[in-house]
């Protein structure tokens, strides 16, 4: 140790331990001796050599003081400490959690139960969750699910235990990362040799899901499993999916889901190898949010087929109309002549031209109807066979006819409820059509009935025993009556002091005081004298002396307080005296401090008359003097013969 | 950034004042009631057309739930007292929770959301939590509601009382995302 001699400043100091002297080596003072010195000693006893003294440690666990009675072994919270330290050492040891970790969660347990965190609350949950908690702030690979299987409780207990501790402490965990785990579910499928590579190629999977937003709001773990399972697989490892749900502690579903996510991203279209050297910079939407967009993008896409289709329907109509203006055109027109002209005028001679006319009208027509049906027709089965005549069916053409061309009709599914919001007019008919029939209301009767009968017969008989037991509570002879509190009659008074005084005697604040002294006081039929000469330092007399003091207030204000406002130079008897003298010796304290309020209360009226006066010289502080009132009068045994003025300064302030 | 909410679940209790005997209500009267005093001791009642769910207690008391709009709570418990048959009028009515919906339509980084808040609006709210294993949202609980966010960029906001605090919390909750937004909402997304 440093130590430098105070006389030379020399640092070479000896210190000896056997002669327990420190001296200094090139000046020779002593500066300490016989100094007492924290070693570890021995003694020579009968089987060798002990050390003395005893090992205590550092948690104070009191098993020295034993026999001692009336000494409470343990305190309280030493005992938490200690139960709570055991049960941390019992779940980290099962999870192998490291020293330094247990004496950090210890650390928060010692926090938690000073916020009265423990009450109330199983121990093992606030252990749990205060283990985890030093988990989590230093990064380790354990799941709050580890914690749930070595405490056998319910993890969302832990995770609510968690997020309360965190509140209370006031402390932020970091997010879990998934890469954490990798390396420990790794070790668990084992590897072998290539667990490195292995390790290495998930931690890069894992890190590309984290940056196509595969990984918020999802369990780390599935994350893990997944990219597991692929790095596996590309090192020639076969590990079945059900392999890793075992070891990862993720359904099988979350799984192949997290792979299926994957794969649609475009780093899951890449080789191992690819995926080893590039980084693609491009990042995916989360799987989530792509589902709502592609849920939303379907709605729209129905929506308009059908605004198309209603389009469709309404142009039908229009549509028919322009066909048979052009078909009138079309018959008119020599192409129509030129349709009908097999079946024409070269046969029949006679045939006029109306009739020739009307005849090719016809023809045109059948074509139209012919072609109208099969354009229209949505029943694909009898038009294929229809369509034999025109031309090569799409069976000789090799091609198979989809039955189903299309749903004609979308199912009209579940968007948008109406709402409908007239309710002002809700008769009487919608509630009837909720109330059943006779038949059907007998019919229900029955079935709930039997379903519930011997449950209403059980609270029937219930209820009947609770009023049977009120009832007897209600005229048990043996019943303690509380004795009935005296009504008090209101106090009128015409002001506070009076009030006071009704109260003082009714209720008779102390039996230390001789109430009719202070009656006397009161009534100021009490003579006040004082033979004992003025104290030095009591400069207020003087000025009191010869003059009126004119009271400020009205004389009913103060009860206990003399208000003569005499000039006698007399000095007053003391009227505490009086108080104080019937009682034993050793209740003068007490009364000493009532007489001390009294003299605080006279003082305080003293100065405000002083002031009132206006009278000449300063007055004098009167602040400190009460409390040197207090310790004066305990000495005083026996007061009424004693004339000192000393004995009351509130008497001598308080008389004239 | 305006959010638009939709009410998807209106909770409000009811007094009608009269006792009520719910094996007579529930054995006779009316179809679709449910009683069975063993499990539950109240009537459940679903009406339709709007739908919703009633709880009746025999102490005249019900419990609206299911309905999508207020007034359509208040219409329901009108209901109720027509099917219980009570001409009574006064009926204290109050609505003690309301559920909704929204989305922002961009992809929001829990995390970040999650340190965001951390340093930037601990005054209004009473704590948040985002524990991955416990919950895939995170949670963040104000005075008086609750607000949940996923990282697809829903939001439910619910534990309000009236819409006049609903509109509070969302005008509240966009003006955070268009402040803080660019640090946690994945800047490419698109919406719809």
């Amino acid at each position: 140790m440093g130590r430098t001699c105070p006389f030379c400043s020399s640092s070479e100091i000896d210190e000896d331990p056997s002669r327990a002297d420190v001296v200094c080596m090139s000046c020779g003072s002593v500066l300490e001796e016989s100094a007492i010195v924290s070693e570890v000693t021995f003694q020579e006893r009968a089987g060798g050599h002990d050390i003395v003294g005893q090992y205590v440690s550092r948690d104070r666990q009191q098993t020295g003081l034993v026999g001692v009675p009336g000494l409470s072994r343990t305190e309280s919270r030493e005992v938490t400490y200690q139960k709570g330290r055991k049960l941390i050492q019992e779940v980290a040891s099962q999870l192998r959690i490291n020293q330094h970790c247990i004496e950090t969660a210890f650390n928060f347990f010692k926090m938690s139960v000073s916020r009265n965190f423990t009450r109330g609350r199983p121990r093992s949950h606030v252990v749990a969750a205060c283990l985890y908690m030093t988990c989590r702030l230093e990064n380790t690979s354990h799941l709050l699910l580890d914690f749930s299987d070595v405490t056998q409780v319910n993890v969302y207990e832990l995770g609510k235990t968690l997020s309360n501790l965190t509140r209370i402490l006031k402390i932020q965990l970091p997010t879990t990362d998934p890469c954490l785990y990798v390396l420990r579910f790794a070790i668990m499928l084992e590897f072998g040799d290539k667990q490195k590579e292995v390790v290495t190629l998930a931690t890069r999977i894992v890190q590309r899901m984290k940056r196509d937003w595969m990984a918020t709001g999802r369990r780390p773990t599935g994350l893990c499993g997944a990219a597991l399972l692929l790095a596996s697989r590309a090192y020639g490892f076969s590990r079945s999916i059900s392999d890793v749900v075992r070891i990862v502690h993720i359904s099988d579903t979350v799984v192949r889901k997290r792979l299926d996510e994957f794969a649609s991203t475009p780093s899951g279209g890449l080789t191992i190898d690819e995926f080893a050297s590039v980084d693609l910079e491009h990042s995916e939407d989360p799987p989530a949010f792509q589902e709502a967009r592609r849920r939303a993008r379907e709605e729209k896409r129905k929506k308009e087929e059908r605004d198309a289709e209603a389009a469709t329907k309404e142009l039908a109509p229009v549509q028919k109309e322009i066909e048979n203006a052009l078909k009138a055109k079309l018959k008119k027109s020599p192409y129509g002549k030129l349709i009908a002209s097999s079946v024409g005028e070269d046969d029949v001679d006679e045939l006029s031209s109306n009739i020739g006319q009307m005849v090719r009208e016809e023809i045109i027509d059948n074509v139209y109807e012919y072609a109208d049906d099969d354009f229209y027709d949505d029943d694909p089965g009898p038009s294929s066979s229809r369509r034999i005549d025109c031309g090569p069916t799409l069976e000789f053409l090799g091609v198979k006819p989809n039955s189903s061309i299309d749903e004609s009709v979308v199912s009209e599914d579940e968007e948008i409820l109406v709402d409908d919001n007239d309710f002002d007019d809700l008769d009487d008919s919608e509630i009837d059509s909720y109330i059943l029939s006779e038949s059907e209301a007998k019919l229900k009767s029955r079935i709930w009935m039997k379903r519930n009968g011997p449950h209403l017969v059980e609270m029937e008989r219930k209820r009947k025993l609770r009023q049977e037991e009120e009832e007897a509570k209600a005229k048990d002879p043996n019943r303690k009556r509380r004795p009935a509190t005296r009504k008090r009659d209101p106090i009128n008074a015409a002001n506070h002091s009076d009030a006071m005084a009704q109260v003082i005697k009714e209720k008779k604040l102390s039996t230390k005081i001789n109430y009719d002294v202070l009656a006397e006081i009161e009534n100021g039929t009490l003579e006040i004298l004082d033979d004992a000469p003025r104290h030095a330092h009591m400069t207020m007399p003087k000025v009191l002396k010869g003059e009126q003091i004119v009271e400020p207030s009205s004389p009913a204000r103060e009860e206990e307080v003399p208000e003569a406002p005499a000039e006698s130079s007399s000095p007053p008897e003391n009227p505490l005296a009086n108080l104080l003298s019937p009682k034993p010796a050793f209740r003068r304290k007490k009364q000493s401090a009532m007489a001390a309020c009294l003299a605080d209360a006279a003082a305080a009226r003293m100065a405000k008359a002083k002031r009132a006066l206006a009278a000449a010289g300063p007055p004098p502080p009167l602040s400190p003097t009460p409390k040197r009132q207090k310790r004066d009068q305990s000495p005083v045994k026996s007061p009424p013969s004693n004339p000192e003025p000393r004995v009351t300064r509130s008497a001598a302030k308080s008389k004239v | 950034m305006s959010l638009e909410y939709k009410i998807v679940n209106v909770v409000a209790t009811c007094d009608l004042g009269v006792r009520i005997n719910l094996a007579n209500y529930a054995r006779t009267n009316v179809a679709s009631v449910q009683y069975n005093p063993d499990v539950f001791r109240a009537a459940i009642t679903r009406l339709k057309d709007p739908s919703s769910t009633i709880l009746v207690f025999h102490t005249g008391r019900l419990v609206i739930t299911g309905a999508k709009t207020c007034d359509t709570a208040r219409s329901q418990a009108d209901r109720m007292k027509r099917l219980l048959k009570i001409r009574k009028a006064p009926m204290s009515f109050k609505v003690q929770n309301i559920v909704t919906t929204a989305s922002c339509h961009k992809s929001i980084n829990l995390v970040a959301l999650y340190a965001q808040i951390v340093t930037h609006a601990q005054d209004k709210i009473k704590s948040v939590t985002y524990e991955v294993e416990i919950f895939s949202g995170l949670q963040i609980k104000l005075n008086q509601g609750c607000i949940i966010v996923f990282s697809s960029g829903k939001i439910i906001v619910t534990g309000f009382t009236s819409r006049s605090l609903i509109n509070e919390c969302y005008d509240e909750i966009s003006s955070f995302l268009t402040q803080y937004g660019s640090s946690f909402i994945r800047a490419s997304s698109i919406g719809i």
